[in-house]
Parts: C-alpha cells; structure tokens; sequence
C-alpha cells in the first residue's frame, strides 16, 4: 500500500469517507449544543436599578407668613423710632409754645377765607388736601404756597373702602395726590395725613410702602372734632385739650377740617393762642412725623 | 504519502472545528461575565430602599420648611426646633446619600470585570452586543456621579437656606429668596438627570439581555 496512488475509486472513497465524518461531527456538536442549552439551568438576569428619589419645589420664603411677621416687626421698630424723636421734637417745641394747626380736605371754597383768618393772625398752618380739591381751586393752592404755608397730602377718593382697599391702595393714592399738587405748585411734599388717621385701617404693610416710597404719615394729638360738633364747641375743645396737653410737654398738633364751620370759629381759638403766647408753625419734610402706633390695633378692612 | 495529497479537504475540517471551539470559547466568557454583571446588579437593587429613604426624608425636609414658614417671628423656639428639624432631614440625606454612592462604586467596580472579558470575545456580533454593554456601564456611572453632585449642591443649598432662616429678624430677604430659587432650579436640574439616568439604565437592562442572548444564554428576568 506504501507509496501506491490512490485511484479514482479510492479518492471518490476517501472524500466521501471525511465528508461522512465531518457531517457527523457538525451533527453531533449541534446536538450536543442544543442539549446542552436543554439542560444547563436558566439564567438570572437581575435588571439595574433606576433611581426613584423624587423633589417638588420649595415655596417661596417672601410670600410667607414667617417672613411678613418680620417685615411688620421692622416696620413697627422703625415707626417706634421715628415716633420717639417725634415725640422728642414736640418736647423741644413745647418749651417755645409751638403749636402745629392743620386743615384736612381742602381746599374747599372757604379755603381763600381760611387763609385770609390765618394771615390776619399771622399764622402758620400745614394743609392735608385731597388731589381733586386741589385740581378744582389751583388757585388757592399756589396761594399756600407762596404764603409759605404747610402742605401735605391727602390721598383722591376719601373713602376708606377705596384707600384701604389694598396694601398698594393708600400709596397710590398719595403718590397721584403728590403729582398733582407738584404740578400746581411745584412742591414735592411727602406729608401725609391718611383720612380718619392712620388707626385703624392703615395696616403695617400699607405704613411699610408709605414709608419706603419716602412719606411721612401724620396723625394728631388733639382732635378738634370740628367735623362732629359743626359748630363754636370746637374752639372750646380744642383749648381744653391743649390746657390738658401742656401737663405732658408736647406741643400740640391740631386736627381741624377746611371747612365754612371751622373757618368761621377758628379766629377764637387764633385770638386764645395769642393771647397765651403760643407761635404756630407748619410741618415740614425734615421733622419726624407724629405717627398713631399701631399696638395690635391696625388691621384690614377686609 | 499519497494518501494525504488526497486529503485536501482537511483543511475545511479543521475550520470547522476552530469554529466550534470558539463558540465554545465565547459561551464560557459570557458565563463569567454573566456572573460579575447580575453580582453588581445585585448589589445595585440595595439602592432602591436607599432611594426611597432620600425621598421620604426630602418630603419631611421639605414639610418642616412648610411649618416654618407659617410660624410668626416671635414663635422664636417653634422656629428654632423646626429649623433643627428640617436640619437633621438634610443630614439624613446626606448621610445616605452616601451609602448610594459606595453602593453604586461596588457595583460598578465588579461590573468593570466585564471589560477585559468582552476583549476577548471572538465573536464579532457577541463582542458588539458586549461592548454596548459596557457603553451603557460608563454612561450610568458619569450620569450617577454627576446626580449625586448635584444631589450635594441642593443639600448644601438647604444647609444655606437654613443658616440664613436662623437670622431671624436679620434675615435677608433678597438673598434667601435667590437661595430658594436656586434650589428650586436644582431639584429640576436632579429630576432630569435621574430621568436621563433611569433611560440608560432601560437601555442597559435591554443591551445585558440582548448580549445573553447572543452568547446563547437562556435568560429567566428576576424581578426587583
């Protein structure tokens, strides 16, 4: 057999022989294969972990209660402040028998009359006027100021269901008040003088804005209650109530209305004032304004 | 010699077996990397509970900054105990927090193993549904590691929120404010790339079963 060619039968054999052994082969490690893959165990496939951790956004701290009982106890710090040099301005004018007169409402059509009373008695008076007022008697109010009175501001409507109708409500109205009366007079005043004062309907919130626009909020410490007794009883009032106010030191600041009553009676208690040597004199921009605190008595209209 | 001149068809045989074996070769890879990938994911599913712990002490964080900011300025201890409160929350988170962070490095670390063994896979069409794998295993592991900053920046934000609410009167409103906002704009920041991270790991879950698949591994989904 050694070295002997292979015939054409022999190689026809031989190639169908390896052919035979290679089919076998493939045959049996596909079987063994998918046997295999019968009996080897299933397995696991354990998947990743998402994340699950979840947030909603945190509310904000301007918005909250925490924050505008910070804000109030601010502005009620700073009120206090300012109404401690008030009160030291008014012991200092005290002492020089200083009275302050004020007229709220006007100008009306006695405010011509009004003026004329004051200047027969030379004195000085500070006017809180309402922005339609002014528009209707221009006049009178460019009169005041020529006569270098006081003038301050008293909002537009006069209603405290306009004026406190909103925390934005009493500064809009006096900003709108301060642009007419500059337009009139040229003046920029930041007096204010809130209608039926600033307790109890001027909350803290409406005295931050006022104050942080650059107003200063003036009440009283004598009220004349000219708009209640109509008639003489006022005068009468009044020096009872500065006879009664002399015992605590302050000089007085005289809530009186602009109107044909008061202009009528006021030179009596014009003749009791100088007869007792007491000189008016107007408020003014630069003094600390005498401000009702508020002591847990401002709240909403609402 | 004769004989083998004629058996020229060897060759073919041998292939044919080099093949096989092969095959062989690459079913035992996928088996080791089968062991390593489903350890890693093991380990991965103690981030669950973890995860729920975050979300559970964010909601108490964020109920006691809700007391807060209804209390009044002169509710001076009520305002202190919530801040602490609130506080501790925030610690709770970081603290565990970490933990997801060692969690997540364990199973990344063994689902690394998976890289020299994919290497080696001859297969082409098995060694591209491995190396998708892999892909995915960075891609999770950048994504994680930048939540988890994030994660850390709104914490830090808290513990600033809360420093600046302990001024009480002093308080800067402004400045408070613009804190908040902040950390508003990072939850959203942290919910996108926890949604980002939440699709590649859909993507990984669906490229590990199509690799097992390929391998010739029969495949049984554990549930979480």
């Amino acid at each position: 057999m050694r070295g002997m060619p292979l015939n054409r039968k022999g190689k026809i054999t031989i190639f169908l022989m390896l052919t035979l052994i290679l089919s076998l082969l493939v045959g049996w490690g596909t079987i063994v294969k998918a046997n295999s893959g019968k009996n080897k165990p299933t397995i696991a496939l354990i998947p990743a972990q998402p994340l699950s951790s979840s947030f909603k956004p945190k509310q904000s701290f301007a918005a909250s209660d925490l924050n505008h009982s910070i804000q109030n106890k601010k502005e009620l710090s700073r009120e206090q402040a300012v109404n401690q040099k008030a009160q030291q301005q008014l012991e200092k004018d005290h002492k020089h028998k200083v009275i302050y007169l004020t007229f709220d409402d006007g100008p009306s059509l006695e405010a011509d009359q009004l003026l004329d009373v004051l200047d027969h008695y030379n004195a000085k008076a500070t006017f809180f006027m309402l922005g339609p007022n002014m528009e209707s008697r221009k006049h009178v109010v460019k009169r005041m100021v020529k006569e270098d009175f006081g003038v301050g501001l008293h909002g537009i409507t006069h209603d405290a269901h306009k004026i406190y109708s909103s925390k934005a409500a009493p500064l809009k109205e006096m900003t709108q008040d301060q642009k007419i009366l500059k337009e009139i007079a040229g003046v920029q005043s930041e007096l204010v003088r809130l209608p039926y004062g600033s307790i109890p309907y001027l909350t803290v919130d409406m005295r931050s804005l006022l104050n942080k626009n650059g107003f200063k909020t003036w009440d009283w410490n004598i009220d004349s209650q000219d708009w209640e007794l109509k008639d003489q009883r006022f005068v009468q009032n009044v020096i009872q109530d500065i006879q009664n106010l002399e015992k605590t030191g302050m000089a007085p600041v005289i809530l009186m209305h602009d109107k044909a009553t008061t202009v009528h009676y006021l030179p009596q208690l014009l003749d009791y004032l100088n007869k007792h040597g007491y000189q008016t004199k107007k408020l003014t921009n630069a003094m600390p304004p005498l401000t009702f605190q508020c002591e847990g008595r401002c709240h909403s209209m609402h | 010699m004769k004989i083998f001149k004629s058996l020229r068809p060897a060759p073919l045989l041998i292939l044919v077996i080099f093949v096989m074996t092969g095959c062989h070769h690459d079913q035992k890879q996928a088996e080791k990397l089968h062991v390593d990938l489903e350890k890693s994911a093991q380990i991965e599913q103690r981030l669950a509970k973890h995860q729920e712990s975050l979300t559970q002490n964010s909601t108490k964080e964020r109920k006691a900054y809700k007391t807060l900011l209804a209390l009044q300025i002169d509710q001076n201890q009520d305002i202190h105990a919530t801040i602490k409160k609130a506080q501790h929350y925030n610690e709770e988170q970081r603290r565990t927090l970490n933990d997801c962070d060692k969690i997540f490095n364990q199973g990344y670390s063994l689902a690394t193993n998976a890289k020299p063994l994919i290497k080696d896979i001859k297969d082409s069409k098995q060694k591209e549904a491995g190396l998708k794998v892999l892909k995915l295993i960075e891609m999770r592991h950048q994504l994680y590691h930048t939540y988890s900053k994030e994660y850390r920046h709104v914490l830090d934000l808290n513990d600033k929120a809360y420093k600046r609410l302990s001024g009480e009167s002093d308080i800067e409103v402004k400045k408070l404010e613009d804190n908040i906002k902040k950390i508003n704009q990072a939850y959203k920041n942290l919910d996108n790339k926890k949604e980002q991270f939440n699709r590649y790991t859909t993507q990984y879950n669906q490229a590990k079963w199509a690799y097992y698949q390929k391998a010739g591994l029969q495949v049984k989904q554990v549930q979480n």
